[in-house]
C-alpha cells in the first residue's frame, strides 16, 4: 500500500511542476527527472517484486507509464536531456561487464560461446532478415522499397535486430545474485555479441547505404569501422592502465575516478567517433585479466552502487517506447520478435549441441540472448539518420520489437536462471556497509 | 545513380578533429589522475597538515586547480558546454548539501543552548555580512563593474555577504563532521549555525531574484519564499515515508539518493534554491522519530567527499584567475570581513555577554576561514534568476585561499601531542560551564575554530549523568575521510543525540 501512495504523491508533485514550466524548460529538468524515474521505477520495482516478476520490468513498466507517451508527466525533451545518464551508465555497465570477464574462468567455456556467437547470434541476424523480406508486405517502407533495397535495408535490420543487452542480463544477474556456467555463458556471450554487432552493423549499414543511394566509399567505411574498433580497442587498454595505476599508488576514491573515466570517455568517446561501450569494456577486461590491481576493489563499488543506474537507465528505455507505434505495427513486431527468439533458441541448441555444453546451457542460454535495450536503440537511431526517408519507420520497427523483448524477456530470463540453480550462489556487495553479504536465496 | 533516390547522410569522420579531441581526453585523463592522487595520498595530506595547509581551501586546492586545467580550452574537457550539462549535477550536489547540514540541525540538542546564543549568532553573522558587501559593493560602483540599480548586482552582493557571514573549522573534515555537540566549544556551534545564516540568503535571493519567464505561476517574492518553505517540507515528509521502504543498503541508497534529486529537481525546476529545499527536508526527517536516521547518515556521509571535490573542481573551471578587477576585491572582502567580525563579537559581548555562563564565547577569533558552504553558495548563484556572473566566484576563492594564509599566520602553535593515552574527559552538563581539561576551562584556551578538540564516540561509561567521551586527536594524523568510516554525525542515536 504505502509503495502506490508514495508512486501517487510523486506523480502528483510531478503534476503540479508539470503546470509551472509546461512551456519552458529549466535547467533541473533532467535532474528531476533522474530522481522521478529513479524513485517510480523502485517503487514499482517493489510492487511487481511482489507478484513474483522481475523488479526490471517494474523499472521499465514505470517509464512507460510516466513517459511522454502515457501519463506524460516526464517529457521526451527531459528525456533526451538524460542521455548523458544513458551513456555514462553504459560506461559504468560495460567497464563493470568487462571486469566479469575472467578470461581465465572462461576459457574452458570458449567453445560453447563461440558456437553461441556463431550459431544463434549470426544466425539470428540472417533469420531475422529473411523474415523482414517474406513479411514485407506488412511493413510499409520496406514494401515501398524495390526487392534489392529492401534485401539490403532488411540485413542492416536484421543486425540491428541481433543487438542483445548485457545491461538487462547483468541487472538480473545481480537481482538474482546467480553464479555459475550458465550465468558466465549469457554474459560472456551477449558481451562479445555486442562486439560482432557493432563491426557487423558498420558494414551492413555501408552496404545498404550503398545498394540505396548509389554510391558507396568501401575504403572510408572500413577505415570508419576501424577506427571505431581498434581506436576503441586502444583507448580502452590506456583507460584500463590509467584506473591501474590509480588502483595501485593511489586507491582511494575509486569509484569516483573510475565514474569520472566513464562520464569523461562517454562524452569525448561519442563526440569522436569512437565507442564508449567498447573503451569502457576493453578497460574491465584488461583490468580484470592483464592489470597488477585488483579489479574486485572496482567491481565491489561499482556493484553495490549500480541499482540507482540500473533503475534510471531501464526507467529511460521504458520512457522511449512509444505504444502508438508498437500498436501500429503490431503484427510485424510480434512477428519479427517471434522470429528473433525462435532463432536464438535454435542457434542455441545447435551450438550446445556441437560444442556439448551444459544441460543448463543448451537449455536455458538463449533465454539470455533475447533481452534488447540500449544497443539496438542507438542502432536504430543510426539508421534513422541515415535513411531520411524511411528511417524515422525503421526506428518504430525495432523500437517496438525492443518494447516487446523489454517486458517479456526479463521475465523469462529470470525464471531461467532460478530453475537452473545457480541463483544466490553470488556474493553480494552492499554500498553502505562495504562488506559481502552473505550469499542467499535471490530476493 | 539517380536523382530520385532517398537521401542518405554519407558526413564523413573527420580523422584530424578525431585526434586533436583524443589528445585532449589523454591531457584530461592525465590531469585527473595525477591531481586526484596529489590531493588524496596520504603523504600529501601528512605534508599538508604539517605545514598547517588543512582549511577548506587549501586542502582542496589540487581539485579547484584541476578545474582551472579542465576548463582551459586548450584541454577542453570541463568547457562552457559541458559545465551547463553539468548544472543538474550541480543541483544535486547542492540538495545533497543542503540535506546534509538540515539534517544536522537537531533542535532538541537547540533546546540546550544557552538564552543569548540566537543573538550572538545574529550579531556575529550579520556585521560581516553587512560590511563584506556594502565594502565590495562600494568598490565594485568605484571600479565601474556594476550599477546600483541592476538587481544582479544586489543579488550578488548578498551572496558575497553571505559568504562573509559563514566560517569553518581551522581543519576542515566535511560538512557531516562537525555537528556540534556538548563538549565542543561554543565556535563549533557557531560555525555550524550560522550556515542557516548562508541557508537563508539563498532562500531570500531565489525568492526575490527570479529570471523573467513566461511561467505558469507569477507569484510575487514574498510567496516564493512560502513555496521553498512548504516544498521542503514536503519533500521531508515524502523522504520520512519513503525511507521505511527499502530492505537493504543498496536500495536505501537508491532511495536517499533519489529523493535528493527529485527535491532538488523539483527546487531548481521552479527557479528555488535546492540547498535551502533540501536543508528544510533534511532538518524535518531529523526531527521526526526515524529509525533509519542512522542509515541516512551513512548514505550521505559516503557522498559527502565526492560532492565537495566536485565542488571544487566547478570553481575552479569557473574561476576567471585573470579578472583583475575581482581580484582587486579580495583583500577587501577579507579586511572588511575580520572588521565586521570584530565589529559583531565587540556588539555581541557589550550586549549578551553578561547572560551567557563564563567561558562560553570568550576568545573569539577574528580571522576565520570561509565555510566550505561559501563555494556552494556562488555555485549555486549560477542557478538563480537574473544574468550570470563570474567576478563572484573568484572573489570568493581569492579570498578563501587569502583568509586560510592569514589563519595559518595567526593561529596560535598547535600543543604537542601526548605521548600516552588522552585522558578519558567528561563533557560540561546543561548549564555549559566547562568541565576541566575542556576548551574554556581556566587555563584552556577555547580553540579557535579548531576540530583537535573531536571527540569520539561516548563510551559505555556515563557519569554523573553526562555523557563521556575520549580524546581521539590521536587519531587525527589520518586524511580527513579516514573520518568518514566513524558513523557519521548521528552517531549511535542520530545527530547530536548520545554522543
Amino acid at each position: 500500500m504505502i509503495p502506490i501512495l508514495l508512486l501517487l504523491a510523486l506523480g502528483g508533485l510531478m503534476h503540479a511542476a508539470g503546470t509551472f514550466a509546461a512551456s519552458s524548460a529549466t535547467l533541473a529538468g533532467p535532474e528531476l527527472a533522474f530522481g522521478f524515474l529513479l524513485l517510480t521505477a523502485y517503487f514499482a520495482g517493489s510492487l511487481v517484486a511482489r507478484m513474483s516478476m522481475p523488479r526490471l520490468t517494474g523499472y521499465i513498466i514505470a517509464g512507460i507509464v510516466v513517459g511522454p507517451f502515457a501519463l506524460r508527466l516526464v517529457e521526451q525533451q527531459q528525456t533526451g536531456e538524460l542521455r548523458m545518464v544513458g551513456d555514462v551508465a553504459t560506461a559504468i555497465i560495460a567497464l563493470t561487464g568487462g571486469a566479469e570477464l575472467e578470461l581465465k574462468s572462461i576459457r574452458p567455456l570458449f567453445k560453447s560461446i563461440r558456437a553461441m556467437t556463431f550459431y544463434a547470434v549470426i544466425g539470428s541476424m540472417v533469420v531475422v532478415a529473411g523474415t523482414l523480406l517474406v513479411i514485407r508486405p506488412l511493413i510499409p517502407f520496406l514494401d515501398a522499397l524495390p526487392l534489392t533495397q529492401a534485401a539490403a535495408v532488411s540485413g542492416a535490420l536484421g543486425v540491428a535486430f541481433a543487438a542483445q543487452s548485457p545491461a538487462v542480463v547483468m541487472a538480473l544477474i545481480g537481482e538474482t545474485r546467480a553464479a555459475g556456467v550458465l550465468t558466465q555463458t549469457i554474459l560472456s556471450v551477449v558481451v562479445i555479441a555486442d562486439l560482432v554487432v557493432v563491426v557487423l552493423y558498420g558494414i551492413a549499414s555501408a552496404a545498404a547505404t550503398a545498394v540505396v543511394s548509389g554510391q558507396a566509399d568501401l575504403a572510408r567505411t572500413i577505415g570508419g569501422i576501424a577506427w571505431e574498433i581498434l581506436g576503441s580497442i586502444g583507448i580502452g587498454i590506456f583507460v584500463g592502465i590509467a584506473i591501474e595505476r590509480f588502483l595501485l599508488y593511489v586507491n582511494r576514491g575509486v569509484g569516483l575516478f573510475a565514474v569520472m573515466v566513464c562520464f569523461v570517455v562517454a562524452e569525448v568517446g561519442a563526440a569522436v567517433h569512437l565507442d564508449p561501450l567498447v573503451i569502457m569494456l576493453t578497460a574491465g577486461i584488461y583490468l580484470q585479466n592483464f592489470s597488477k590491481a585488483d579489479a574486485h576493489h572496482l567491481i565491489d563499488g561499482f556493484d553495490a552502487a549500480s541499482l540507482p543506474v540500473y533503475l534510471v537507465f531501464f526507467a529511460l528505455a521504458g520512457a522511449k517506447l512509444d505504444l502508438g507505434v508498437v500498436r501500429q505495427l503490431a503484427l510485424p513486431v510480434a512477428l519479427v520478435a517471434t522470429a528473433r527468439a525462435a532463432a536464438f533458441w535454435a542457434g542455441s541448441k545447435v551450438a550446445a549441441r556441437r560444442a556439448g555444453a551444459s544441460p543448463a546451457v543448451a537449455r536455458y542460454a538463449w533465454l539470455g540472448l533475447v533481452p534488447q535495450a540500449g544497443l539496438a536503440l542507438a542502432l536504430a537511431e543510426l539508421m534513422r539518420r541515415t535513411f531520411h526517408d524511411f528511417g524515422d519507420k525503421a526506428f518504430a520497427l525495432v523500437l517496438g520489437v525492443v518494447g516487446v523483448n523489454q517486458m517479456i524477456s526479463p521475465i523469462l530470463l529470470r525464471i531461467a536462471i532460478l530453475r537452473s540453480g545457480e541463483a544466490g550462489k553470488r556474493e553480494a556487495h552492499d554500498f553502505a556497509d562495504g562488506d559481502a553479504a552473505p550469499a542467499g536465496p535471490p530476493p | 545513380m539517380t536523382t530520385d533516390l532517398p537521401p542518405v547522410d554519407t558526413t564523413p569522420t573527420d580523422p584530424g578533429r578525431g585526434a586533436r579531441a583524443i589528445i585532449k581526453l589523454v591531457i584530461g585523463l592525465t590531469a585527473l589522475m595525477v591531481l586526484a592522487y596529489l590531493g588524496g595520498n596520504r603523504k600529501v595530506v601528512r605534508l599538508q597538515e604539517r605545514l598547517g595547509i588543512s582549511g577548506v581551501i587549501a586542502a582542496g586546492f589540487p581539485f579547484i586547480a584541476l578545474g582551472v586545467i579542465v576548463a582551459q580550452p586548450g584541454v577542453g574537457v570541463l568547457t562552457g558546454d559541458v559545465l551547463h550539462k553539468m548544472q543538474p549535477l550541480l543541483h544535486f550536489g547542492l540538495g545533497w548539501l543542503g540535506f546534509i547540514i538540515g539534517a544536522q540541525l537537531d533542535v532538541r540538542l537547540l533546546d540546550r543552548v544557552p538564552a543569548g546564543t540566537a543573538y550572538l549568532i545574529l550579531v556575529e553573522a550579520l556585521a560581516p555580512f553587512a560590511a563584506t558587501a556594502a565594502a565590495c559593493g562600494a568598490a565594485m560602483l568605484a571600479l565601474g563593474g556594476a550599477k546600483w540599480s541592476d538587481s544582479a548586482f544586489w543579488r550578488d552582493l548578498i551572496i558575497l555577504g553571505t559568504a562573509a557571514a559563514m566560517t569553518a573549522p581551522r581543519r576542515f573534515r566535511g560538512f557531516a563532521n562537525r555537528t556540534w555537540r556538548e563538549g565542543r566549544s561554543v565556535d563549533h556551534l557557531l560555525a555550524q549555525l550560522d550556515e542557516i545564516v548562508g541557508v537563508v540568503g539563498l532562500l531570500f535571493v531565489a525568492a526575490f531574484f527570479r529570471p523573467d519567464l513566461q511561467a505558469g505561476w507569477q507569484l510575487p517574492g514574498t510567496a516564493w519564499v512560502f513555496v521553498s518553505i512548504g516544498l521542503g517540507v514536503v519533500i521531508g515528509v515524502l523522504i520520512f515515508a519513503m525511507v521505511r521502504v527499502p530492505r537493504s543498503n543498496a536500495e536505501f541508497l537508491a532511495v536517499v539518493l533519489g529523493s535528493i534529486a527529485f527535491g532538488s529537481g523539483l527546487a531548481g525546476y521552479l527557479f528555488l534554491s535546492p540547498l535551502a529545499v533540501c536543508f528544510i527536508a533534511g532538518a524535518l526527517v531529523t526531527n521526526f522519530p526515524c529509525d533509519q536516521r542512522d542509515s541516512i547518515f551513512k548514505i550521505l556521509n559516503q557522498l559527502e567527499r565526492p560532492i565537495h571535490l566536485l565542488f571544487l573542481i566547478v570553481a575552479g573551471a569557473t574561476w576567471k584567475i585573470f579578472d583583475a578587477r575581482a581580484w582587486a576585491l579580495v583583500p577587501l572582502f577579507v579586511v572588511a570581513r575580520i572588521l565586521g567580525k570584530w565589529l559583531g563579537i565587540f556588539t555581541a559581548e557589550r550586549t549578551v555577554g553578561g547572560q551567557l555562563p563564563q567561558g562560553y564565547a570568550d576568545h573569539r577569533a577574528l580571522v576565520t576561514p570561509l565555510s566550505a558552504l561559501s563555494i556552494a553558495l556562488v555555485i549555486n548563484a549560477r542557478g538563480v534568476g537574473g544574468p550570470e556572473t563570474t567576478w563572484i566566484t573568484t572573489v570568493v576563492i581569492g579570498a578563501a585561499v587569502l583568509n586560510e594564509i592569514l589563519v595559518s599566520i595567526t593561529a596560535p602553535p598547535r600543543p604537542a601531542r601526548a605521548a600516552t593515552p588522552a585522558p578519558i574527559l567528561r563533557a560540561p552538563t546543561a548549564s555549559l560551564v566547562p568541565a576541566p581539561g575542556m576548551p574554556g576551562a581556566d587555563g584552556v584556551p577555547v580553540d579557535d575554530l579548531d576540530d583537535d578538540d573531536d571527540l569520539s564516540e561516548p563510551t559505555d561509561v556515563a557519569h554523573d549523568g553526562g555523557p563521556v567521551y575520549r580524546d581521539d586527536d590521536a587519531d587525527d594524523d589520518d586524511a580527513d575521510d579516514d573520518d568518514h568510516g566513524r558513523g557519521g554525525p548521528a552517531g549511535p542515536a542520530g545527530p547530536g543525540g548520545a554522543r
